[in-house]
């Protein structure tokens, strides 16, 4: 009698660890897919099975993922990680960090572009949430509805009904800080992502734990984690082209503090919400955040400064590369300063003496005006001489045949519009200028790999400087949003574009999606390139042939990849091989 | 006929098409043609073109204020022209028609100022969107140069097993003729090998002219408001020839595939005999045996399809099945102990 329950106990326990049991199976994905995982229909990559196999570097973050297909419903479903365990040592459970992947009603685009498509409706995935009830989504009309408080409110209207602006940096929406349980749909797919983060000090090997399944209260099953941990940290990212050379990695529109004080919201709960998003940017590899905050317009140059400074602080704090610096407009004519150079002037030399003494330097790439047209090109380079003149340094977005046609002699660093091209930063770098890029493609596409791609080694391959990619979120206009009522939650109000959000501001912090791991995927993905070159040079120098045969098939393997193409999730686990190669060659 | 509708309306709801769609939506019946015109002036000299059967000019001038915010994309830069009262011969019209190989497009840009803007070294171009499908497909865009005769194919898919670009598939060709340009797009169905229209499917399809600035359907990217293209259904013998088209494509494929990864993982100096010869043999033989078993691919028929299917997607994405074998194998090789 006993022998057949132990059995049928045996069986149900093997099913359970394989991802099938009775009331759900388990399946393997990729994270970072171009494959959408909807509710209503399994992945093609989807395999069935409860393990997560990740492989990350000392201090990295790295996702995985999966999707439980329900056979039932499941009123209460929890996920509960352990430790990461090795004979080596421990990473702690807080270290696994579990979402469950929201589906939500975007526009017509949705997954692909961020040009609005505002008379049809897709469902895709790609809020990272920890309360799934945060947003409501009805399927049956193809509406949104967000948490406000203790209500919901509809956020998938027309322009036509909007009928106010919404302002996230007071409206009371939030995040559980920690995940709640969810429920399952008989027959609806639900989708979990898990980012580990390895501490940065934590022993090279191979680590084990496990994500318990509760359902309505019962032990369900456990998905396994096997982490390997690389014997390195990733370096900052450099260039394809010089292995020394600086990459730059920062976002528009990242600064709110000027927003918030023309808001009059008090700095105490401003600077709090501007720290959380610099943790965020940090967490995601932005490691050059840009100064938003300039003297233009300000009537009180006192206060402007004093703002600055501050504003550095808190960046320094934060842990941002603060050589160079990056800004935001200040070489341009500000509103009714047009052809006044003496103000011009006064506001780049109180500039100098800020950066000079905030943060003992003035090594800083000043913005100008935005997509300049001819007229306003011509005007910059009369500008451009003030700013030379004082050892500062000028990044402008430019476009293919006007601003090097005109100006390439005072621009330092072009943020070419569009996808990145090898030519384009030949063009640039003949005069010794930097570029970088924007709207190859803009930010609003949900998909991870479209980021992952072009943010990383598309852009890296093509010799680029860096990514000063448009835009962070959707922020409010600090004059004109409420006439635009403006809201960052609908996806249906554009003319011309869908939000542009990678991430979702609220209350208590972003909320992360699938793109914005992406974009940190792309950037990881370069660093490990860079990881690979600067080996690779080591290798070289050290005259060994062995090491040095390692170190050039290495780069041949590198310079032959179509990163344009390539299964990136094999790129990543490929550079990891030619780097063990390598390190192995300097070793023997 | 209520009825119909009502059930009709049903099923398009279910496929992401709803009812305001149904009735706004231009639907233009591309038909099968046997042995179509090829190149701009194989249509200009077609009997469809010369009798105007199929010709759809439904074309509305594009929304002048969307086109006032086209200078806010800064992914490409556009020729656009004014919109001009007097529009007297510049007339647009499409015809399209499909076969064993492909979808063909022909679009004539009638302009009696074909002349001038040439001889003053202007260029006019059109702009193609269409979805291969009606929801959660992606969606393509040509940009193309009727007088510099550019092409531009903007990706906004990333490519994986489910999405390639066109652009090393399609082929378009522009050309002044009498009165105007005429253009000329051909897309063979190996580019959508995944997504063919054998069940009467709809696919949304816009084209904009520049010069005059009209529409069929929509403002650039508004998938939502561009005309539907319903497939003709083909007949049984057609739609095995274009399975067969595929099939033999993707043996072909396969075989060229298969050739370049096994030279490169069998290589001793820059391969990886182990992965080689544990995981990638396997696979490459395995699936080599099976092609080789279907005999000669000119005397392929219907059972052939039957028997290969499951097949298909594997030879025409081999590079990808070799890379998902790479990425188990190299995962594979860094667990092979556990717990360390």
């Amino acid at each position: 009698m006993m022998k057949p329950l132990i059995l049928a106990l045996a069986v149900l326990l093997a099913s359970s660890r394989l991802g099938a049991c009775a009331d759900f199976d388990c399946y393997e994905v990729a994270a970072l897919s171009s494959i959408p995982r909807l509710p209503n229909r399994l992945p093609s990559d989807a395999r069935l099975g409860a393990r997560l196999r990740v492989v990350a570097a000392q201090g990295e973050f790295e996702p995985a993922s999966f999707v439980v297909s329900p056979r039932v419903d499941v009123a209460k479903f929890e996920l509960k990680s352990s430790a990461l365990v090795s004979s080596v040592g421990e990473i702690a459970a807080s270290n696994v960090d579990i979402k469950v992947v929201k589906c939500w009603y975007q526009g017509g685009t949705a997954w692909y572009s961020y040009f609005a498509d505002n008379n049809r409706r897709e469902l895709v995935p790609e809020l990272l949430l920890n309360d799934e009830t945060l947003i409501k989504v009805d399927n049956d009309k193809r509406e949104n509805y967000l948490r406000v408080g203790n209500e919901y409110r509809w956020i998938s209207y027309p322009k036509e009904k909007a009928t106010e602006a919404f302002n996230y940096l007071t409206e009371s929406v939030a995040d559980s800080k920690t995940l709640l349980p969810v429920r399952l749909t008989k027959g609806e797919n639900k989708q979990f992502w898990v980012t580990i983060k390895v501490p940065e000090g934590v022993k090279t090997g191979n680590y084990v734990g496990t994500i318990n399944l509760i359902a309505n209260g019962k032990a369900a099953g456990q998905i396994e984690i096997l982490l390997k941990v690389l014997p390195f940290q990733l370096p900052l990212p450099r260039t394809y082209y010089d292995v020394n050379a600086e990459y730059l990695v920062t976002l528009m529109g990242t600064g709110i503090l000027g927003m918030c004080d023309a808001l009059g919201m008090p700095v105490e709960a401003a600077e709090k919400q501007q720290v959380a998003i610099y943790k965020n940017l940090l967490d995601h590899n932005v490691l050059n955040c840009r100064s938003d905050l300039t003297l233009v317009n300000k009537r009180d140059r006192d206060k402007a400064i004093a703002d600055l400074k501050r504003e550095l602080e808190l960046m320094t704090k934060a842990g941002f590369v603060m050589k160079p610096l990056i800004s935001r407009g200040w070489a341009y004519w500000g509103g009714s300063e047009e052809n006044k150079m003496d103000l011009f002037k006064s506001r780049i030399d109180d500039l100098v003496k800020t950066l000079t003494e905030a943060v003992g330097h003035h090594d800083i790439y000043l913005a100008t005006w935005d997509e300049a047209n001819t007229d306003r090109v011509k005007v910059l380079r009369e500008l451009a001489e003030y700013v030379g003149e004082k050892g500062l340094k000028l990044w402008a977005t430019t476009a293919k045949g006007r601003h090097f046609d005109l100006a390439g002699y005072c621009i330092d660093y072009a943020d070419h519009g569009g996808w990145p091209d090898r030519e384009i930063a030949a063009t640039w770098h003949s005069v010794g200028a930097k570029v970088a890029s924007y709207a190859g493609p803009h930010t609003g596409p949900e998909n991870p790999d479209v980021f992952r791609r072009w943010e990383g080694l598309a852009r890296y391959k093509a010799n680029y400087d860096g990514s000063f990619n448009y835009l962070y979120f959707s922020a409010l206009h600090p004059t004109l949003y409420q006439k635009q009522k403006a809201n960052v939650w609908n996806d249906f109000l554009g003319d011309q574009f869908r939000r542009m959000n990678l991430v979702y501001p609220t209350a208590n912090g972003m909320i992360d999606t699938l793109a914005w791991e992406g974009f940190r995927e792309g950037i990881d993905d370069g660093r490990y390139a860079t990881k690979l070159k600067q080996d690779a040079a080591q290798a070289i120098a050290s005259g060994k042939w062995q090491a040095v045969f390692a170190a050039k098939k290495a780069l041949m393997w590198l310079e032959l990849l179509d990163e344009r193409t390539a299964d990136l999730n094999a790129v990543r686990l490929e550079m990891i091989e030619y780097i063990s190669k390598i390190q192995t060659a300097m070793e023997n | 006929m209520n009825v119909l509708r009502f059930v009709l309306l049903g099923v398009l709801g279910a496929v992401g098409v709803t009812a305001g769609e149904l009735d706004a939506a231009k639907n233009y019946k591309c038909p099968y043609l046997e042995n179509p015109p090829y190149g701009v002036s194989a249509w200009v000299q077609s009997e469809m073109v010369k009798s105007g059967k199929g010709r759809e000019s439904r074309f509305v001038p594009y929304n002048s204020e969307a086109a006032k915010g086209l200078i806010l994309d800064a992914s490409v830069l556009r020729d656009t022209y004014a919109a001009t009262t007097s529009a007297t011969g510049a007339d647009t019209a499409f015809f399209m028609v499909y076969d064993e190989r492909g979808w063909y497009v022909y679009i004539q840009s009638n302009d009696p100022e074909i002349q001038k803007l040439q001889d003053q070294g202007k260029d006019i171009s059109l702009e193609l969107f269409f979805t291969p499908g009606l929801k959660e497909v992606p969606y393509y865009q040509v940009m193309i140069g009727q007088l510099a005769q550019t092409v531009k194919w903007i990706d906004w898919g990333m490519p994986h097993r489910h999405y390639r670009s066109l652009k090393n598939y399609a082929k378009v060709e522009s050309l002044p003729i009498q009165g105007g340009v005429g253009t000329f797009m051909f897309i063979p169905w190996e580019a959508l090998y995944d997504r063919l229209p054998l069940n009467e499917e709809q696919w949304r399809f816009t084209v904009i002219r520049w010069k005059p600035p009209v529409t069929w359907g929509g403002t650039v990217h508004d998938t939502g408001n561009f005309g539907l293209v319903q497939f003709e259904k083909p007949t049984r013998i057609v739609a095995e020839a274009i399975q067969l088209r595929i099939l033999r494509a993707a043996w072909l494929h396969f075989q060229r595939t298969a050739r370049k990864e096994v030279n490169h993982w069998s290589d001793e100096k820059l391969g990886d005999l182990e992965f080689y010869n544990k995981a990638l043999k396997p696979v490459s033989d395995s699936e080599t045996e099976f092609g080789k078993s279907l005999g000669d691919p000119a005397e392929w028929n219907g059972a052939t399809i039957q028997k290969s299917e499951g097949r298909l997607h594997d030879w025409m994405e081999f590079e990808y099945r070799v890379s998902e074998l790479r990425r188990e194998y190299l995962l594979d090789k860094s667990f092979a102990n556990r717990r360390e």
